[in-house]
């Protein structure tokens, strides 16, 4: 039997990052007269349906609804998607931003929802549950571990248009408590 | 300074401990002694604290240090450190989009494309097998010192951080070099505007290897419009998006890069002739798929589906070995673009 | 590329055509491109039919150079039957 030595070695693993929580908003109020902004994104069509029955709710409860779409997120697509989420942040009162339902996507939904925390408004992201982990560690490796996310049924976007309009439906309420939004 | 720790200089210990620790790849690994670490510094361009990068998805700080340690896992030699270095600069520009490929669903790898004069003295492979089974000292460390670091200093984990479905065998380390010497383009990195007497490293955000094979076409533009049409397979990735972002990279043997050079003198006008070609109607997708397609404006006027939008998101370059018959193209993740950055020596 | 080993294997078939008239000679062995080009001469050569054709030359000369050259290259072989 080698009896072996002890030696040293360079750790090859970085530290553990400090993570420094920033604050989260709710709206704490009424819709009437607030400004909604919703996020979606071109490849999932089964949210922008939800959004897009979300955006006539909000309508009919008092707000008004600006939307963003984004398409890319490299490029001189991605840069106008950044820019459109920084203007809807500082013109809107909330934002509602999805769809995280692959990893990339789940990804940069929680980077543009965290982009409009930074603006100081409330907002939510929408992750589907098989992301609703991933969701979360991406919002804490941003320093935003309090972000509020809801979690919509997995898989989504297969689902046919009244199944979708149901989930609309269910989850609306839920997003409005989410963001604090009062009666 | 990077944290020391004591381990028993059995190398099998090391080993085990790299898979209790979940440090490793799990394959074998070399300890990363501080000597070993210290001649990689050395031979670094910068000093052992510089940043070289902040690494997604954990956000870890790359030091000089930290990725000598990887890189002395992965066997690197000090002459090839400086590639490690680079190949991690070009992966931290924003336009790489480490942040989307660290925690993708797809298959996405950072594959490694060497240009310049110390290709062959660094062991980066570029003849035969090139991709795998050339066994180059170059080939097998740089790519797998780059792969450690991103899981050890940006955390990027399979089933936790990373929600890759499938991984690909790139997760390992994918590191070649053109065969410049046989081809009858400038290379890589001179089109992209470094010369030929620097050594360059470009990152790609590849999806894999997709083998192509052929044993009946003589004429050069017939076997070009099947390579198109091959590499716009119908689950491209390219397909998801807007066709504006990402690249496919065509890896051609030296022998049809001669029939093709004599065609095309000119890249760009291969890369137009197979950009025009990267397509197929509509109708080849369901019924249903086409329509989404229609909603997202990916349709172009004459009714097709083009892979890509420009010509140059198709990336020829010329690797691999005598034996003719294949061509090999890297299809892209979509939403990154490939990035460059000079690997330098000692500062 | 070992280039001693290329200059023996040319030889070797030099000698064989030598005794026929012809020749072998090495124009070129580049080991960056993996070529090694080769020139046939036949001027000097009386019964033609003698020469092995050009196919089996090439293939001839290929594997000599094989036996003392492992890695891949290219042989590029100017034979003026070829025209």
């Amino acid at each position: 039997m080698t009896a072996w030595p002890t030696i040293t070695v360079v750790s090859p693993t970085a530290p553990p990052i400090p993570i420094e929580q920033a604050p989260t908003f709710t709206v704490d109020r009424p819709l009437a007269g607030l400004r909604a902004g919703i996020r979606t994104d071109s490849a999932w069509r089964s949210w922008q349906l939800i959004a897009g029955l979300w955006a006539d709710w909000l309508e009919r409860d008092g707000a008004t609804v600006e939307t963003v779409e984004t398409k890319g997120m490299v490029g001189d697509l991605g840069a106008t998607d950044r820019k459109h989420i920084d203007d809807l942040a500082a013109v809107t009162d909330f934002g509602i931003v999805g769809l995280g339902t692959c990893g990339s996507c789940t990804s940069f939904t929680i980077a543009d929802a965290v982009a409009i925390e930074d603006h100081d408004k409330p907002v939510i992201a929408l992750v589907t549950e098989e992301f609703a982990t991933h969701g979360r560690n991406m919002a804490n490796h941003l320093g935003h571990g309090g972000l509020k996310t809801l979690v919509l049924p997995y898989p989504l976007e297969a689902r046919p248009d009244d199944e979708l309009a149901a989930i609309a439906l269910e989850y609306y309420p839920q997003a409005l408590e989410l963001l604090g939004v009062t009666a | 300074m990077t944290a020391l720790l004591a381990v028993s200089a059995d190398p099998r210990a090391w080993y085990e401990r790299s898979l209790e620790e979940h440090f490793g790849d799990g394959a074998p690994l070399l300890a990363p002694t501080p000597e070993a670490v210290d001649a990689l510094v050395d031979a670094a361009p910068y000093p052992a604290d510089h940043v070289v990068a902040v690494l997604p998805p954990r956000n870890g700080v790359a030091t000089v240090e930290l990725l000598a340690a990887n890189a002395a896992m992965a066997g690197a030699e000090p002459a090839a450190f400086g590639v490690v270095v680079a190949a991690i600069e070009a992966m931290s520009a924003p336009e790489w989009n480490a942040f989307g490929l660290t925690t993708t669903t797809s298959s996405v790898a950072p594959m490694l494309i060497v240009n310049g004069p110390r290709r062959a003295e660094l062991g980066i492979d570029y003849r035969a097998g090139c991709m795998g089974g050339a066994a180059g000292r170059g080939s097998m460390t740089i790519g797998r010192a780059v792969s450690l670091a991103l899981r050890n200093i940006g955390g990027q984990r399979a089933g936790e951080t990373s929600r890759t479905v499938f991984g690909q065998p790139a997760r390992l380390g994918f590191c070649i070099a053109e065969w410049e010497e046989r081809s009858p383009w400038p290379s890589l990195a001179e089109r992209r505007g470094y010369s030929a007497s620097q050594d360059v490293v470009t990152v790609h955000g590849g999806k894999g290897t997709f083998p192509m094979a052929d044993i009946n076409n003589d004429a050069a533009r017939d076997l070009l419009y099947l390579i198109a049409k091959t590499i716009a397979f119908p689950l491209n990735n390219q397909y998801l998006g807007g066709g504006a972002n990402g690249e496919i990279v065509v890896a051609i043997n030296p022998m049809w890069a001669e029939r093709f050079g004599a065609e095309f003198g000119d890249v760009a006008d291969l890369q137009a002739f197979l950009r025009e070609h990267a397509s197929h109607p509509l109708d080849l997708w369901p019924e249903a798929n086409q329509e989404i397609f229609r909603d997202k404006g990916r349709v172009a006027d004459d009714g097709r589906m083009y892979l890509v939008e420009r010509p140059d998101q198709i990336v020829p370059i010329v690797c691999g070995g005598l034996g003719n018959l294949h061509a090999v193209a890297l299809p892209s993740f979509s939403e990154s673009q490939m990035q460059s950055a000079v690997a330098l020596g000692a500062g | 590329m070992d280039q001693d080993g290329v200059t023996a294997a040319v030889d070797e078939i030099a000698a064989l055509l030598r005794a026929d008239g012809g020749d072998l000679v090495l124009v070129d062995a580049d080991p960056a491109r993996a070529r090694i080009t080769l020139r046939l001469e036949l001027d000097g050569v009386e019964c033609l039919d003698c020469i092995l054709a050009p196919d089996a030359l090439a293939e001839t000369v290929t594997q000599a150079v094989h036996r003392r050259v492992p890695e891949e290259f290219e042989l590029v072989l100017h034979d003026p039957r070829r025209g």
